[in-house]
């Protein structure tokens, strides 16, 4: 095979035993790779009905056929299981340098199932996997544990591995690879936790099989040089303040979430912005393997309480530990998100769940003796201290760890979670961004711009210009976005690649470019119009998954504070997100009922009859 | 007629004094254009927002609006 190394390796944590398993041709021409190869494995062997911590739950690792490949931005794999915060499935996406290392070493993917006994990490040299004992890994954060594997493995070796949080189930435990890359999202974390898995080592020095090295060596050069030209002539944002300058179009927009979700502007922006990042604590960008963008943010905090160093924070995190809990303090959001990362937890669930905390305190939901101490909105050190506590699940932090929507729940008003699927949304505020909206109720994930981001089009004019007001005309958008980033997520490309192809309009690159990239690679030669197929498998795959599992229309929700209570800031005060009109039009252009069911024919049409 | 400007990014630059937020008095029947030639900023890749809404360079102005202007930015 070109393009796909051929190989899955199983891991079965009970038995303690790794083998080999080829990689089915067929099943990689139709579901490309790493999140769509998951969800292929999902079917055929999870339990949609099962417990996300019992030891049939399979955890699957993979890469995409252009991870580690030079295209620009295939430095990504995928984390799929089933999610032990929502129920549903993870999509939970990573870059930096494992995956192109773990691709390198022999294979697409790894499947782990059952549980071992004893804390264990997975060691895979050049193509030759074992277990090996981590007891003395357990309870270390995750840079402590990654320097130790290191030492102890190989110096040039790449670690994806849990912190506290993971080890002790922390519903939004996340898996940190190169230290501060995060596939970040549901749980994987815990799920890996569950299993006794503490860390996956990897070294890889071999190549990546290409089917026409010389065609994919011409365009990926034509891409390259646009990419470099672009990032020179437009100010792209994402290069000159990371993420993080997001925060000034949301908030101009609108959409900027402040005060857990009842309002879209934050009097407070300009001390959060990426612009205030870069002046204050950059030291230099940091790039994924091959990714000429560099979003990523090294950065170092002098500051008298909160100081620190590390990666962050990028957008969604300052949206959800800032404007959120009304924090206009850039150090602590900062030092938050450097204990997320080496504890091991999602930043965006973190600050959206102190900030419901914080509302149910001011509403007098949550009675104060059971936080411990004084939980106001714009509290910069109980941000800090709280989300110190959750990753280790000491005091109110244990009720923290469950997310927003178990917290809201337990003092009988779920209705303040920000959740769809109880996961809860990243930063764009839906009653000014109507697709954004349908998005995070239709996401099989729950809340997610990951998963489809249709803000794109509605904010960004990215490829083209459409009303962020109104929802008329926004499913056949929503779904397009929605495939697209199937089709990226499953070929190991990471957003921004559509991204910045999709603001040269004229390059008409995305979904062109990943065609003219993976036939290079595979040698498939896909048309047009079966990749784009293959993103709409990869969805209804996923739907599938959750229709067994029991979800349906009831499912793909939104918070009545964004649905029934209008805007009461910003340009879009007036406003309220009308969800259930663009869901009756979302399901007919899928070709699922209106219950949100995947219709007979369009399973027959994609071939998933027999998933 | 009084408009509010305020410039964000790369474009505070061009702001006619120190402050990248002002006040600026227009005639009647200026459009979105001539705004963009009296600061020298280049219409392209330049979000505008009048009132929070994208507007086009042809849109004219009423009182007390607010212009907002930043560079094209992507990502979150």
């Amino acid at each position: 095979m070109f393009g796909w190394m051929g190989k899955i390796l199983r891991v079965d944590l009970t038995t303690g035993t790794c083998f080999e398993d080829a990689l089915d041709p067929s099943v990689a021409k139709d579901y490309l790779g790493g999140r769509g190869l998951g969800i292929f494995l999902l079917n055929k062997e999870g339990d949609p009905k099962g417990h996300p911590f019992s030891p049939e739950n399979p955890m699957i690792m993979a890469t995409g056929p252009l991870t580690g490949t030079g295209a620009p931005t295939g430095a990504r794999y995928m984390v799929m299981t089933k999610s032990p915060l929502t129920g549903a499935v993870t999509c939970s996406n990573s870059g930096g340098i494992f995956p192109t290392e773990f691709k390198r070493s022999g294979y697409d993917a790894v499947v782990f199932t059952g549980k071992s006994k004893n804390p264990v990490y997975l060691w895979i040299d050049q193509g030759k996997a074992k277990l090996c004992p981590a007891d003395h890994l357990w309870g270390k954060n995750t840079h402590q544990t990654t320097d130790l594997l290191l030492n102890e493995t190989h110096s040039k070796a790449r670690v994806a591995c849990i912190g506290p949080a993971g080890e002790k189930q922390v519903l939004f435990a996340s898996i940190m690879n190169d230290k501060h890359r995060a596939a970040g999202r549901s749980g994987v974390g815990a799920v890996m936790g569950s299993k006794n898995l503490k860390a996956v080592v990897v070294r890889g020095k071999g190549r990546v099989p290409l089917a026409d090295p010389d065609r994919f060596k011409d365009f990926n050069k034509q891409i390259l040089d646009t990419f470099k030209e672009g990032i020179k002539e437009i100010p792209l944002g994402l290069t000159v303040n990371g993420t993080a300058g997001v925060v000034m179009a949301t908030q101009n927009f609108g959409v900027l979430p402040t005060k857990n979700w009842q309002q879209g502007t934050f009097d407070g922006w300009e001390k959060i912005d990426g612009e205030q990042l870069t002046k204050r604590f950059l030291k230099k960008n940091s790039a994924c393997y091959g990714c000429p963008i560099g979003c990523g943010r090294l950065t170092k905090v002098d500051d008298p309480v909160f100081n620190g160093e590390g990666e962050g924070p990028e957008y969604e995190t300052v949206y959800a530990m800032g404007s959120n809990c009304m924090i206009d303090n850039l150090a602590a959001i900062t030092k938050a998100n450097y204990i997320c990362n080496e504890l091991g937890m999602d930043t965006i669930t973190m600050g959206a769940t102190i900030a419901c905390a914080m509302e149910l305190v001011e509403r007098g939901y949550l009675p104060k003796d059971q936080v411990g101490r004084s939980l106001k909105w714009g509290d910069a050190e109980a941000l800090v201290e709280l989300t110190r506590m959750t990753g280790n699940r000491e005091g109110f932090g244990d009720q923290l760890a469950e997310g927003s929507f178990r917290l809201a729940d337990r003092y009988g008003h779920s209705e303040l979670a920000p959740v769809s699927k109880k996961q809860e949304f990243p930063g764009y505020e839906p009653r000014g961004s109507q697709a954004m909206g349908l998005a995070y109720a239709t996401s099989p994930i729950g809340g997610s711009h990951m998963r489809g981001d249709p803000a794109y089009f509605e904010l960004f004019s990215v490829p083209e210009s459409m009303d962020p007001h109104q929802w008329q005309g926004k499913a056949k958008v929503t779904k397009a976005f929605q495939d697209l980033s199937a089709i990226i997520d499953s070929a190991g490309l990471c957003i921004f690649f559509a991204v910045r192809n999709l603001a040269a309009k004229d390059l008409g690159v995305a979904p062109n470019g990943i065609l003219e990239y993976l036939n290079a690679a595979t040698g498939v030669e896909y048309s047009l119009r079966e990749l784009m197929q293959a993103g709409e498998r990869i969805i209804n795959a996923e739907r599938l998954f959750l229709t067994k599992a029991g979800f349906t229309r009831e499912d793909d929700s939104l918070p009545e504070r964004l649905t029934q209570t209008p805007a009461p800031t910003g340009p879009a005060k007036g406003c309220v997100c009308h969800l259930e009109s663009m869901l009756d039009e979302y399901y007919e252009v899928r070709g699922w009922t209106q219950k949100g069911i995947p219709k007979e024919a369009l399973l027959d049409r994609l071939g998933l009859l027999k998933l | 007629m009084h408009i509010n400007v305020k410039l964000y990014g790369d474009l505070k630059t061009h702001a006619p004094g120190d402050k990248n937020q002002f006040e600026i008095i227009i005639d009647p029947g200026a459009t979105l254009e001539n705004i963009f030639r009296l600061f020298a900023i280049s219409e392209e890749n330049c979000v505008s927002l009048i009132n929070g809404r994208r507007v086009n360079k042809e849109v004219y102005f009423k009182e007390k609006d607010t212009l907002v202007l930043f560079p094209q930015i992507c990502g979150g």
